[in-house]
């Protein structure tokens, strides 16, 4: 059922005519799908192999053809839209990323307090509950975790998302690259993502961080390299199914250079798969810089992240609980609403995984 | 059982969607009746309701976004729809038996071709393992499949196209249903095949004397096939009548096209007819006649008001403002034709129709 | 499929030798040595040392003695662990890092599967929301979140359990039945994560399969919804769980890694961090090697159950 990308190419008989004026008053939702029907090739084959068209299910049936004329990026936004969770989850991810930007800068301009703020007076250097002047407490150095979670937010996204777009860029070029070329080069590019793929990587990565001198660079290059494979893939058959295509035929008849095929040609018509694939990187990566963090092997201090901030929350939990809930709570939130936001975006994206 | 040798008739039958774009009503008010042993062909375009009536028959509307609003479907005497859904269950497969468009996607993948028709019988008719493992070897003998014995263990993806179609007709004619119902059994496969598979239901038909309702929406395989026929259009019934009078004395513009759009072998026409325009977005259907902006008879009443079912002769009816207008002409046109050529072949005689 | 079985058995070989390679490598390039713990070593101990460890050799002297110990399955001394030999702690540890391991996946398994199919019967039911919602917690918990507030609710506050540690109820030489009191907390916590995936994977699968036209099909035979879904949907609704078992295996070695470490745990995953963080060579050698070729064996299992379960696939 993936039309709507399907339909956007399809010749009309005058191909500037915008598609709602193309044929008479039936409503734009059907107008691609009369487009297709009324092409002299499609009403030839029909008649010669009595294949009604659109006719590949009942229910689509029943609701009278859902084929539509929009183009995929409308329609994704519209169904987007209407994915409540998907759009509550975008909200509190926007709240967070803009938290941790500006919350330090603004608590700061307050109390005063910084994330490696140790009080003068050491009567104040122990962990405190929460109060007004530390909502989220204070750690065992007397520092406002409020404070440190939202610079350890800053650098867990920063992660996240540098990370994820080491991954989109290294996965991207290797697939596009191998899908192009095809035959022999691609058979042997792929059977290297196989053999990756076999290879127990987390031990590798935590072997890397554990003998290596800990640096953010190492981090993202270590994590960035895990997650590429994926993409490799799923960029690749993309390309494979686009690349025979009559658009790309052009580009290549009129000597286009394959660099410029490749990214300005067919990067581009694999977007959507990417998209959804990079936005549940996101909190996988965070996910993996909290576990190497909490191992000690990720963000080093006087640095903080998540992971880093729920493990000395782990250390003294049974004394200070809210040294772990509060950092543990927002990770939990930020992953939760990420992945909403990368669930929504791939049932909208992608609709054949669409609900019936 | 049956008060008057109906097998079923359908009362008022209403089934809806809910869809993002609002209520579809894929089938709006429908109605007919099948004799016991008679065949009955439905007629329509996609998104006609043809296929959602017939699912509505044995109830397995998807519900949500489906659902059956009114009517009453009665078979051999019972109205299935008031029936609780184990006993609807205990009709289904055995007495009212389905046959599916697509082959290739209709059968079990994951389970050999023998379990998938043993376990009819099973169920059904209370055979032992064994009892319905030989059933099923006969069956797929019935059926065609040449060394039915060594081939009923196979996987459904070892089979080609044609093989599958038997396969599902045999799954459908195993427990020996008095209703079968065909939807687009030919549509999926080659040209060559459509011939054969129609033949061979046909064939079954005979020997076995079940009711048949045989779904399209191609004029031509439901011709030398069927004794009614019902032409729908956007969830109605537009016309119904006698085969043979459907095809020689229409009475609806619409069913007009529809048999003009049927190649004729005989003619040396060069450019075949389309009906003009698609069928008509179910979910915003226009005010008046739903088949007026395409209609070339159309006139301002039928773009305002909803036409009336005319009744052409007690067998014959027609949704059309204009029915009997249009009845005269193609009864007409019929007359000169065989005046002219003294002996016009019966449509009925086309045996195989276009297939 | 025995030709495939075989070529794929014979792959696992390489595809090992490259993963200790790349730890030898790893480990080799690092800046430091194992002994540099103890500041200032006069030259002539260190000297002592380092011949006693064969590291005054040339590389490839080195790399082919390893390797050749390892073919030979002895990967020598640990450092850490002195007078123990990696064998003997691979032989302690594993039990417990696969009774725990297997444990939490069955959870995961059962638990999930069982979930994720009600939930894809009853789309869009209170049941099916709750579920995706607790599934999606699953994934974006930690699990050295999940695992301290399972502490800090049950152990610290409750009583109910104990906070950590590893007890055998029964043993059997190196393997036995877990002490249940011990081994509760840090299974659920291991198997949050398999739930949470299962759970997704099995509604996705279910509600991907109950679409099909063979499943109309089935219902139109008559057969009860139960049948329907246990004899024709079940299985094509479980493939994606069944292709997610190998990635499984590598959430595991991660996911023992840190419950081994929250729950202070003897396990696989405890002694690999330790390992890595004191270069302890032939440890860190023995584990990667042990992992690597239970990773390249659970792929090929899972290829192999994906044949047994689809019959269109044939290697």
């Amino acid at each position: 059922m993936s039309r709507p990308p399907i339909v956007e190419r399809i010749p009309t008989d005058d191909p500037n005519a915008p598609v709602e004026k193309a044929v008479g008053p039936a409503p734009p939702g059907i107008v691609a799908a009369q487009q297709k029907i009324n092409t002299p090739e499609a009403m030839a084959a029909d008649q010669l192999y009595g294949t009604a068209p659109p006719d590949d299910s009942t229910w689509q049936e029943a609701a009278g053809g859902i084929v539509k004329g929009t183009s995929l990026w409308k329609d994704a936004w519209k169904r987007l839209r209407k994915n409540k969770l998907a759009v509550m989850g975008g909200i509190v991810v926007l709240i967070i990323l803009v938290a941790t930007l500006l919350g330090p800068l603004i608590i700061k301009a307050i109390t005063g307090y910084t994330y490696d703020f140790i009080p003068s007076d050491p009567a104040l250097v122990k962990a405190m509950p929460p109060t007004w002047a530390h909502p989220m407490g204070t750690d065992t150095q007397g520092r406002d975790i409020l404070a440190r979670v939202l610079i350890g937010g800053r650098i867990s996204l920063m992660v996240g998302i540098v990370s994820t777009a080491v991954s989109l860029v290294i996965g991207v070029t290797y697939g596009a690259f191998a899908g192009y070329m095809g035959g022999r080069i691609d058979n042997l590019m792929m059977r290297v993502v196989d053999i990756l793929f076999a290879i127990p990587y987390m031990m590798l990565v935590i072997v890397l961080l554990a003998l290596f001198e800990k640096s953010l660079l190492l981090l993202f290059a270590a994590l960035g390299a895990v997650s590429w494979l994926t993409m490799a893939r799923i960029v690749r058959g993309q390309v494979l199914s686009l690349k025979n295509q009559e658009f790309i035929e052009a580009a290549r008849s009129i000597g286009v250079p394959t660099w410029k095929i490749i990214f300005r040609h067919l990067v581009p018509n694999t977007l959507g798969p990417v998209i959804v694939y990079a936005t549940l990187t996101v909190p996988s990566v965070m996910l993996q810089e909290a576990f190497l963090s909490y191992l000690g092997l990720g963000v080093q201090a006087p640095l903080s992240s998540w992971g880093t901030l729920a493990a000395e929350g782990a250390q003294n939990m049974a004394i200070f609980p809210w040294m772990i809930i509060f950092p543990g709570v927002t990770m939990a939130l930020t992953l939760f609403s990420l992945n909403f936001v990368g669930d929504g975006l791939r049932d909208a994206l992608d609709p054949q995984m669409r609900k019936v | 059982m049956s008060r008057n040798g109906n097998i079923l008739e359908v009362r008022d039958l209403r089934t809806y969607f809910g869809t993002e774009d609002g209520l579809v009503k894929a089938v709006d008010g429908i109605e007919f009746e099948l004799k016991r042993g008679e065949t009955l062909g439905i007629v329509g375009e996609s998104g006609s309701g043809k296929s959602v009536t017939n699912l509505s028959i044995i109830r397995l509307i998807p519900d949500p976004p489906g659902k059956i609003v009114s009517g009453e479907i009665i078979f051999d005497g019972q109205d299935i729809l008031a029936l609780p859904s184990d006993e609807v269950r205990r009709i289904r497969g055995k007495r009212i038996a389905m046959i599916f468009q697509d082959p290739m996607t209709s059968l079990n993948p994951f389970m050999r071709i023998s379990k998938q028709l043993m376990e009819l019988t099973q169920l059904h008719l209370g055979y032992t393992k064994e009892q319905a493992y030989e059933h099923a070897i006969k069956m797929l003998d019935t059926v065609g499949i040449p060394e039915a014995r060594a081939r009923v263990d196979s996987y459904p993806h070892e089979f080609s196209g044609g093989m599958r179609q038997r396969v599902m007709i045999a799954m459908a004619l195993s427990c020996e249903p008095e209703l079968l119902i065909a939807d687009e059994p030919t549509t999926a496969l080659d040209v060559t095949i459509q011939a054969q598979i129609l033949e061979l239901i046909k064939k079954l038909k005979q020997e076995t004397g079940t009711s048949v309702i045989l779904i399209t929406h191609d004029l031509g395989v439901v011709a030398g096939m069927t004794d009614h026929i019902l032409v729908m259009y956007a969830g109605k019934v537009f016309e119904q009548a006698r085969t043979t009078e459907l095809f020689s004395c229409p009475g609806n513009p619409y069913t007009k096209g529809l048999l003009r759009s049927v190649p004729d072998p005989t003619s040396e026409q060069g450019a075949l007819y389309q009906i003009p325009g698609l069928p008509p977005d179910v979910a915003h259907l226009p005010p008046g006649c739903p088949f007026a902006p395409r209609c070339e008879r159309a006139e301002e009443i039928c773009r305002r008001e909803f036409p009336p079912f005319v009744a052409l002769t007690p067998d014959h009816h027609s949704l059309c403002h204009f029915a009997e207008e249009v009845y005269a002409k193609s009864c007409q046109e019929r007359d000169a034709l065989s005046g002219a050529q003294t002996t016009a072949p019966a449509p009925d005689n086309q045996e195989t129709g276009n297939a | 499929m025995l030709s495939f079985i075989i070529r794929r058995l014979l792959i696992i070989i390489p595809m090992v030798v490259l993963v200790i390679t790349i730890a030898w490598v790893l480990i080799r390039l690092a800046p430091g040595n194992f002994y540099q713990t103890q500041k200032g070593l006069p030259p002539a101990v260190e000297k002592n040392i380092r011949a006693k460890y064969g590291l005054d050799r040339p590389w490839y002297v080195q790399y082919g003695k390893t390797m050749w110990a390892i073919f030979h399955g002895d990967f020598g001394f640990s450092r850490k662990y002195q007078e123990q030999t990696v064998n003997e702690i691979l032989w302690r540890s594993i039990p417990v890092s696969a009774t725990l391991g297997v444990t939490a996946y069955l959870i995961g398994l059962i638990v999930g599967s069982l979930l994720g199919t009600l939930a894809a019967l009853k789309q869009n039911s209170a049941l099916d929301y709750s579920t995706m919602a607790a599934a999606m917690l699953g994934i974006s918990l930690p699990n050295f979140v999940l695992g301290p507030l399972l502490i800090l609710i049950f152990s610290l506050t409750l009583y109910w359990l104990p906070p950590a540690r590893w007890e055998w109820a029964v043993r059997f030489g190196p393997v036995g039945i877990p002490s249940l009191r011990y081994m509760l907390l840090p299974a659920i916590t291991l198997s949050a994560l398999y739930m949470a995936y299962i759970a997704r994977l099995t509604r996705s699968g279910m509600l991907e399969v109950l679409r099909r036209d063979y499943i109309r099909t089935a219902r139109a035979k008559g057969l009860s919804e139960k049948t329907v879904v246990l004899r024709h949907a079940l299985r094509g609704g479980m493939l994606p769980v069944v292709s997610f078992t190998g990635p499984a295996l590598a959430f595991l070695v991660a996911g023992t890694v840190v419950v081994e470490r929250v729950f202070a745990i003897p396990g696989l995953g405890n002694y690999f961090i330790n390992a890595a963080l004191n270069r302890d060579e032939p440890l860190l050698l023995g584990i990667t090697a042990f992992v690597a070729i239970l990773i390249l064996l659970f792929n090929l299992l899972v290829d192999i159950a994906y044949a047994y379960i689809d019959p269109r696939i044939r290697y």
